[in-house]
């Protein structure tokens, strides 16, 4: 009865090791995936700017669609918030709109660039938004490839980290 | 009034019948209040809320300038506005500063400048239910010689109303004869804030529904809207009450509109607003030459004012209106000084506002 509650403990700390190894190294992977649905979001209202002079909520919402993900719904909460319906102006709405704890993967300075922009968002011409939506694009390129390289490194050494740190304590514990 | 939580109650067109007081403080309440930043909007809200209903159904402008007092142009003169809305002199007025008309600008543009950047050249915007809103600035000259408002300072927020029956003593002066009643090419001429455009947009009303009583049957009225001030279309949707028969070419050069009207939508009468421009007076008679009635309206305070000008001398002096509308604000905007022909004859005088 003790071997097979320790065999029993045992089973359980190697697949929460397991588990949390996958947790942490699909998080990385998560935040690629919410890099991409961002990038994908950002295109969309560059060429919802530039070729259909569509108002930034409509824009926003559009775009939000397209990408989908966490980002996509967190570009349509903004889109319900900003301009003459929300009476918000577009730094206040994506703000609110980013602040749910399940975009706290995005990191920092994500969070950042992306409220930067919101602060010129709608702000001047055309040509001028579709440099700033340029901008915004390269500065999160950058991220996004640091993001891979973090997933790519790091991904496979939290799933091997996981299931070796259980086994340490299996041992210690046994 | 927290901006945050304003929501645009009524974005739907502003048909205006039986436009009464309350009814002009509900259309502010919810179709501007929410544009304006919560400093401004708390006054203005303020105001509404403690004054008689005459004054408010008076209530003609809001002039929002940065670093100065809160005006509102009532018909009866300004009054300024302290933070909480009572009136004062000036020098205690409310005085937005520039994040509040920052924040307004953005909301009235409803964070898309870009997608406003011709209306922007112009110098003014539409709001929904048709209300204009001047913008001025600091002019940025870019070398391709375009210029656009930058660093807007301040609004004149003009509140659109549609007066119906505005035209009810003018409507039988400007009718022909005979048993086929049609209208004659038109001129409403007054300085501005006389009316012009209220008349206007009534009188398209009238033609395009038809009036049994003057025997008028019902014409198709093409609209050419270049200001966005007769119709002020929102989204393609015009904002006034226009009757049943009109068709709106919106923001469109007047110069370029009247002919393209005439030849797609085969008007009985063509509608447009300030003729400002030698181009737009030569349209003018190529429309009329094209046997459609023109109503149109041109700054100035009598005929002989517009008779002086360049442009509209020769529209004057070769006949091609046939009718003049003369409006001024002796006893209020709309008041009708005279309806005729240039040399005043046998047509009818009228006075009355």
């Amino acid at each position: 009865m003790f071997v097979a509650m320790k065999v029993l403990g045992s089973v359980l700390i190697l697949v929460s090791g397991l588990l949390l190894g996958i947790s942490c190294s699909s998080r990385l992977a998560g935040r690629c995936r919410e890099l991409d649905c961002l990038d994908k979001a950002l295109l969309h209202l560059k060429t919802e700017i530039s070729y259909g002079l569509t108002p930034l909520p409509r824009a926003l919402q559009v775009s939000g669609e397209v990408a989908g993900g966490l980002v996509g719904r967190a570009f349509s909460k903004a889109s319900e918030l900003v301009g003459r319906r929300g009476g918000m102006v577009p730094s206040e709405a994506l703000r609110q709109a980013l602040s749910g704890a399940e975009l706290a993967a995005l990191g920092p300075e994500v969070r950042n660039v992306i409220l930067e922009m919101a602060t010129c968002l709608g702000t001047s011409g055309r040509s001028e938004q579709i440099a700033l939506l340029d901008a915004t694009r390269e500065r999160l390129r950058i991220l996004k490839e640091n993001a891979a390289d973090d997933a790519a490194r790091y991904g496979k050494l939290y799933r091997h980290l996981g299931i070796l740190g259980a086994v340490v304590l299996v041992l210690l514990l046994v | 009034m927290s901006s945050a939580t304003c929501r645009l109650v009524d974005a739907a067109p502003a048909r205006a019948y039986g436009q009464g007081p309350v009814e002009i403080r509900t259309r502010i309440e919810g179709q501007v209040l929410p544009l304006l930043s919560s400093g401004i909007a708390r006054a203005v809200s303020a105001w509404l809320q403690r004054t008689a209903p005459f004054r408010r159904e008076s209530l003609e402008e809001i002039r929002i300038r940065k670093g100065l007092p809160l005006c509102l142009v009532l018909s009866s003169g300004d009054i300024f506005l302290s933070r909480d809305g009572t009136e004062v002199r000036p020098e205690a007025g409310f005085c937005p500063d520039g994040g509040e008309v920052q924040k307004t600008f953005a909301l009235l543009t409803d964070c898309s400048s870009y997608a406003m950047e011709p209306e922007l050249a112009t110098g003014y915007i539409t709001l929904p239910g048709g209300h204009r809103v001047g913008l001025v600035g600091r002019m940025a000259a870019f070398s391709s010689g375009k210029y656009v408002l930058r660093e807007v300072s301040g609004f004149n927020i003009r509140i659109a109303r549609h007066v119906r029956g505005a035209s009810d003593k003018v409507v039988p002066l400007i009718l022909t004869g005979g048993p086929e009643k049609k209208p004659r090419p038109t001129l409403i001429v007054s300085p501005p804030r006389a009316g012009k455009t209220t008349m206007l947009r009534d009188l398209s009303r009238v033609l395009s529904e038809g009036r049994a009583d003057l025997e008028l049957p019902p014409c198709h009225v093409g609209v050419v809207d270049e200001r966005s001030e007769i119709a002020a279309c929102y989204d393609g949707v015009p904002q006034h009450d226009l009757g049943p028969r009109v068709d709106v070419l919106d923001r469109c050069p007047k110069a370029m509109g009247m002919m393209m009207i005439i030849r797609s939508m085969s008007p009985d009468v063509v509608v447009t607003d300030e003729i400002g421009g030698d181009e737009d007076a030569r349209a003018c008679a190529e429309a009329c030459a094209a046997g459609v009635a023109i109503l149109a309206s041109a700054h100035g305070r009598d005929i002989e004012d517009l008779a002086r000008r360049p442009y509209s001398s020769w529209l004057v002096d070769k006949g091609y209106f046939e009718v003049f509308v003369v409006l001024s604000r002796r006893n209020g905007p709309g008041t009708v000084e005279y309806v005729g022909p240039r040399t005043e004859g046998d047509e009818k005088f009228c006075s009355s506002r």
